[in-house]
Formats: structure tokens, sequence, C-alpha cells
């Protein structure tokens, strides 16, 4: 206890400088060593995800920037699109308005046409049969130009009676 | 052991003073039950003297060891573990331990440029007188860190470290001048040199008795507890001393972790004053 106890003594000495020696040697390095590195990696990787996530957040932006840009460009073309049908529906519109029109007028033509030409084979007709009628009435033979003169005349009273 | 017993019941007979003093007996290494570590003989006698030296492994002698190669087993393996995730609560405990005497003890009070260089000093000494304070713990085993033999050694051995130190890093002279500060005028310092010589032998004193007595104390209330029960010699006073003394158990492996950082930290301390003078 306190009495001198040389062995101790010698002892103690011999185990401390041993494990001075032991633990400079090949203890304290290695796990000192690890230590620093694993806080270096750690530091190093919460760096690089911290990088990551700048990159991400930024290239997120960029997208969102590039989607916005994209959807006001579809708005436009859409915008554009109708602009353009209501345009080609107009002038479609327009040309068939037209060509109904005309269609109509001309179809009009048309039968005025061909009721004017009617009328005119049936006074014709009725002029000659109102002349072979009245030659064969009246059993005389007329000369033809005054006889179509008389014919006209009286065809067109015809005409308006009827 | 019979012998031994019936010695004890003697004792217990005559009464207190002679308990105690065979309790204390049990702390002595110079009685022949030293020369034996749970019952295997140990080496001694006159066939272990060399060069003049008595050379006997007695059981305090081989917890010092054991302690030692636990120390170098436990950070051997903890340096082999490899990668840089760390694998197993042991290494964790180990590493969480070494890093607080690299960060908290050698850094804080040596600095981190010199620190590299003392940390497997100082984590020497926190490591040998923690295992050393465990070890003794062991009942049957024998406690070196409460023998003044072990504690004075280690406590020279960081005073010629510190002193050495000092002289190496700022030249025996400078040294010497640097212990008393500077500035004062000059007739005080034929009153402060002294001081201060006495200061600096303080320090390993210190060291020594702090951890001696600590580590004593601790393990005699224990067994005076313990031998509270013998005196009695009643089954219902026997267990208030007995869960006294476990409580006391308890704090005693408290008591070996803080008397380690103490001494650790002290020495830590004491070298980081040797070699960064106060200008």
């Amino acid at each position: 206890m306190i009495e001198l106890n040389q062995p101790l003594i010698i002892y103690v000495t011999l185990a401390f400088i041993v494990l001075v020696i032991a633990l400079a040697k090949f203890g304290f390095g290695p796990i000192v060593n690890m230590l620093d590195e694993r806080e270096k990696t750690i530091r190093e990787s919460i760096e690089q995800a911290e990088n990551a996530r700048l990159e991400a957040e930024r290239m997120l932006k960029g997208y969102e920037e590039k989607l916005a840009e994209a959807r006001a460009e579809a708005h436009k073309i859409i915008a554009e699109g109708k602009q353009l049908g209501e345009n080609l529906r107009a002038e479609i519109k327009t040309k068939a308005d037209e060509e109904v029109k005309l269609m109509i007028a001309k179809a009009e033509d048309q039968i005025n046409r061909d009721v004017e030409q009617a009328i005119k084979e049936l006074r014709t007709e009725v002029g000659d049969l109102s002349v072979t009628l009245a030659a064969k009435v009246i059993e005389k033979e007329l000369d033809k130009a005054a006889h179509e003169q008389l014919i006209e005349s009286y065809l067109s009273e015809v005409g308006h009676i009827s | 052991m019979s012998a031994e017993q019936a010695a004890t019941a003697e004792h217990s007979a005559e009464g207190g003073g002679s308990i105690m003093s065979h309790i204390l007996e049990e702390f002595s290494l110079t009685n022949e039950h030293a020369y034996q570590f749970f019952g295997i003989p140990l080496p001694h006698g006159s066939g272990m003297h060399f060069f003049g030296l008595d050379f006997s492994i007695n059981k305090a002698v081989v917890v010092v060891w054991l302690a030692t190669f636990l120390t170098i087993g436990l950070v051997w393996y903890t340096g082999r573990g490899g990668g840089l995730v760390a694998r197993g609560r042991l290494r964790n405990l180990v590493e969480a331990i070494v890093q607080f005497i690299k960060v908290d003890i050698v850094d804080a009070n040596i600095g981190a440029h010199e620190g590299k260089k003392w940390l497997p000093f100082i984590g020497s000494l926190f490591f040998l007188i923690l295992f050393s304070n465990l070890l003794g713990l062991i009942p049957g085993s024998n406690s070196p860190t409460s023998n003044i033999n072990m504690t004075a050694t280690l406590a020279i051995i960081v005073f010629l470290t510190f002193v050495g130190a000092g002289m190496v890093k700022q030249g025996p002279f400078a040294y010497m001048k640097n212990l008393a500060p500077h500035g004062m005028p000059g007739w005080l310092y034929v009153i402060l040199y002294p001081l201060e010589i006495f200061s600096q032998l303080a320090k390993p004193l210190s060291l020594a008795l702090r951890l001696f007595a600590n580590l004593l104390a601790g393990h005699i209330l224990i067994l005076s507890l313990l031998a509270l029960i013998i005196m009695s010699g009643s089954i219902i006073v026997a267990p208030i001393p007995f869960a006294f003394s476990i409580i006391m158990y308890a704090f005693e492996i408290f008591v070996s972790f803080i008397q380690a950082y103490i001494f650790a930290v002290l020495s830590a301390i004491y070298i980081g004053a040797a070699i960064h003078p106060e200008h």
C-alpha cells in the first residue's frame, strides 16, 4: 500500500514504456487517421450532396422555365390556329355564299332563258298553228310576210292577256 | 485458508481495530498471498533478482500487465477495423474514447499542432490507469492504482516528461527563467523562485496522492462496510452494509473513469504549460 514495492515500480515503468511505444507505433495512428478520414469523407459527402441539390434545383428551375415557355408557345400556336381556322371558315363561307349566289343567278338566268325560249317556241308554234288554222279557216293563201306581221301583233296581244 | 479464517475470527473477537488492520494487510504486497493471482502461484523470491533489482511478480504487477495488454489489444483491434464506416459497438466505444482523449484532453491543453505527438503518452496514461482501476475492482484481484508505488511511478514519469519537454522546447535556462512570471520587482523573485519550484514539485506529488488516495479510500470503504457484517455477526443488520457496499461499488466504477480522466487531463495541462510558456 504505502511501503516501497520495488517490483511494482519496475514493472509499471516497463509496462508504461511498452504501452507508449506500442500505441505510438501501431495503436492510435490508424484510429486517428481513420477518424480524420471519416470526418473528411462525411464533410465531402455533405458538400457533394449540397452541390447536387443546388444543381438539381437549378435544373428544375430551367425545366420549369422551359415548360412555361413551351406552354406559352403552345397557347400561341393554338390561338394562331384558331385565328387561322376562323379566317378560313369566314373565307370559305364568303366564297360559298358567293358561289351559291352565282349559281342561283345562273340558274335563274337559265330558267329565264328557258322560259323565254319556250315562250318563243310556243309563239312560233302558236303562230304557225294560227296561220294554218287561219288558212284553213279562210281558205285563202296569204302573203307569208304580211301574215307574220299580223300574227305578231296578234300574239303580243295574246301574250299580254296570258 | 482455514488458518486465515481462524485468524480473522480471532481478530473479530478482539475488536474493530484488528479487523481494519487485517483488511489493510490485504492491500499489502509484502505478505505471502501477494504472490498468487486467483490461486495461480506467481514467480518470486531470490530467483527473480536480476541486476540487483527485484523482478518478483506480485498480483498488482499481473493486473498492470493485463491492463497494458488489454489496452494494446483493444486499440489494435479498433485500428484494424478497416473502412470508414464504424463497425461494432466495441470499436465505436474505443473510437469515442480515443476521440475524447485527442480532442478534449490533448488538443485542448497541448494544442492541436503539438498534440499529435503527445497523444500516445496521454492515451497510455489514461488507458493504463483506467483499466488498472477497473481490473482492480474485480473481487479477488488487486488494485495497483491503490498502491502508492504505481501512482508515484506514473507521476514521476509525468514530472520528468513535462520538465524534459519544457527544457527541450525552450532550452534549459529559458525554461528555468520562465517558471516565474515576468515583470515583477527584482526582490520578489527571491520569494517567487522557491515558490515556483515547490509548485513544480507539488504537481507530481498531487498526481500520485490523488489517484492513490481516491482508489484506496474507495476500497477501504467497501471492505469496512463488509467488515461491519462480520463485526455485528447478525443476519438482520447484514443487508444494510451489503446494500451500501453495492452502491459504493458502482460509485467506484464511476471514480475509476473520473480519476483516469483527471490524471490524464492534469498531465496534459502540465505538459502544455511546460511547452507553451506564458510571456
